[in-house]
């Protein structure tokens, strides 16, 4: 199953590098000093529930040199693998500082570190003593492409360094995941 | 020439990864005076099955065994006949009902049998068993699984493996459909490095519990509780006449607890109505098994008995 995920992203990244190397640097940069994005966030953890959601990114040239940006994300298994299932419905919520390589280019190495929470339902008091929430830590590795016209996609692939057992952490948190995102650049200010 | 140096780095890095992964074939260091690992020692079903299994102690049931309640007992994972004998034991103070004891496929006999096994393996002797029985004429039998028992037991049921007619009562103690270690579910990618994992076990389990785990085993592993949990996504109705009750610890480090969340999620009786489930307040992983255990608590031993005290009258 793994397999397959590196794949597809070699693939992509070999087909956008391939891309971004031909290009120049004036289509690729953005000369906005702050930018807004909004978007869809598509999570799928390793072994475990599709969870989907929101995803958001601010950047500011004036103070993270536009290498940088902050962002949440709003994701929930109901909006995934729940919908119309017997699954256990959960959400996770994140605010995120990511930093972007190669920053003249329209492809771009990302590192991102999340930290949030998590809250699950199980539905029944019988479950009432078993951790039903959790915080979040993850760091993330990957890549983003900027198109032409206002729109961002990101893959990457994560690593929740709090996973739960059940016992003293929310069991529904799996320690991989792999993350696809389209950010539709609401808003460039030049302030 | 900066690529040129990435490339060596990588190329030395991967050539370090695989150099230190260890062989598959590699053998563990498998002591064969302790350990259910080796060669000598074996689950005793296996010599001697007409004491644990009730089609091989009884090859002609009378009319009165016959309308006896059976209540087919199945272990978890690396496990033996040995998590379910303190119940068969407990069960022969008991005149009105028979146990049957199951050795899973693969298990109780030594490293390399378990590494070759699948999950169907490990599954088929409890078809064999139960069809033996309703072939025999028996006209109640029952389950009582552990561990990774339930979900195979579930699994027989799900995929219509046997017939469901004479099939009274399932119950489950500690289930697994959602592992306390979540890095299980990296072994489809790492398990190639792994080779395989040790299990510090009691001393009293010695013996009794292999002490190595191939990676094959835990993909496998891995692989049939994914499935399980896909099914029980779609949901899962019990055949008719068919009770299930769950017994879970709440605090069970080897089968995560939400585990029956998943199952009272996914399980239907036969009428629509939810299955049982009791958590159990406890931090033992199958809290009915007390021997070989460093220590025993008289509220351990007042839940397991309290435990087979219900599963024998809800027959």
């Amino acid at each position: 199953m793994y397999k397959k995920y590196f794949i597809l992203l070699s693939v992509i990244l070999f087909v956008l590098s391939n891309k971004s190397i031909a290009e120049t640097e004036k289509d690729s940069v953005s000369k906005s000093k702050q930018s807004f994005a909004l978007g869809l966030r598509f999570q799928k953890a390793g072994g475990f529930y599709w969870s989907n959601g929101i995803t958001a990114e601010y950047f500011n040239k004036k103070i993270w040199k536009n290498k940088m940006s902050i962002g949440f994300n709003f994701v929930s298994s109901k909006m995934g693998t729940a919908l119309g299932s017997n699954a256990i419905s959960f959400f996770e919520a994140d605010l995120s500082a990511t930093k972007y390589f190669r920053n003249s280019k329209n492809l771009k190495p990302l590192l991102r570190l999340n930290a949030g929470y998590a809250r699950a339902n199980f539905g029944s008091d019988v479950f009432k003593n078993i951790p039903n929430q959790s915080m979040l830590l993850s760091l993330e590795t990957g890549a983003s492409y900027e198109f032409k016209f206002p729109l961002k996609i990101a893959l990457s692939g994560g690593y929740n360094f709090i996973s739960g057992n059940g016992i003293s952490g929310l069991g529904t948190i799996f320690p991989v995941y792999a993350q696809f995102s389209m950010l539709l650049k609401l808003s460039d200010f030049k302030k | 020439m900066a690529k040129k140096k990435l490339s060596s780095v990588l190329i030395i890095t991967t050539l370090l990864l695989l150099s230190s992964c260890k062989k598959d074939s590699e053998l563990p260091p498998i002591d064969e005076s302790v350990d259910l690992d080796g060669y000598i020692i074996n689950d005793s079903s296996l010599i001697n099955p007409a004491s644990f299994l009730l089609s091989a102690a009884i090859k002609n049931p009378t009319a009165l065994d016959l309308d006896k309640p059976v209540i087919i007992t199945v272990h978890g994972f690396t496990a033996s006949n040995y998590e379910w004998t303190e119940f068969r034991d407990w069960a022969k103070s008991k005149t009105d009902f028979y146990t049957s004891m199951v050795l899973l496929g693969g298990h109780g006999r030594n490293y390399s049998e378990f590494k070759a096994s699948t999950w169907q393996n490990w599954q088929a002797p409890i078809i064999d068993e139960y069809n033996a029985l309703r072939q025999l004429g028996y006209k109640k039998i029952n389950f009582i699984a552990s561990s990774t028992g339930c979900p195979l037991v579930l699994e027989m049921l799900s995929s219509d493996k046997i017939s469901t007619d004479v099939l009274k009562h399932i119950f489950f103690i500690d289930p697994i459909v959602l592992p306390s270690n979540k890095l299980l579910s990296l072994i489809p990618a790492i398990g190639s490095l792994v080779g395989y994992s040790e299990t510090t076990l009691e001393p009293g389990e010695n013996g009794y519990w292999y002490k190595y785990r191939p990676q094959h085993a835990l993909k496998e592993l891995e692989k049939f509780i994914r499935q399980e949990r896909k099914k029980l996504e779609k949901g899962i109705v019990l055949p008719a006449g068919v009770t299930l009750k769950v017994f879970k610890s709440e605090r069970d480090g080897s089968a995560d607890p939400t585990s029956a969340v998943l199952l009272s999620k996914g399980i239907k009786l036969n009428d629509g109505t939810k299955i049982e489930i009791e958590m159990i307040n406890s931090d033992l992983h199958v809290f009915t098994r007390l021997h070989g255990r460093k220590t025993i608590t008289a509220e351990n031993k007042a839940l397991q008995l309290i435990t087979f005290e219900e599963v024998y009258k809800s027959l």
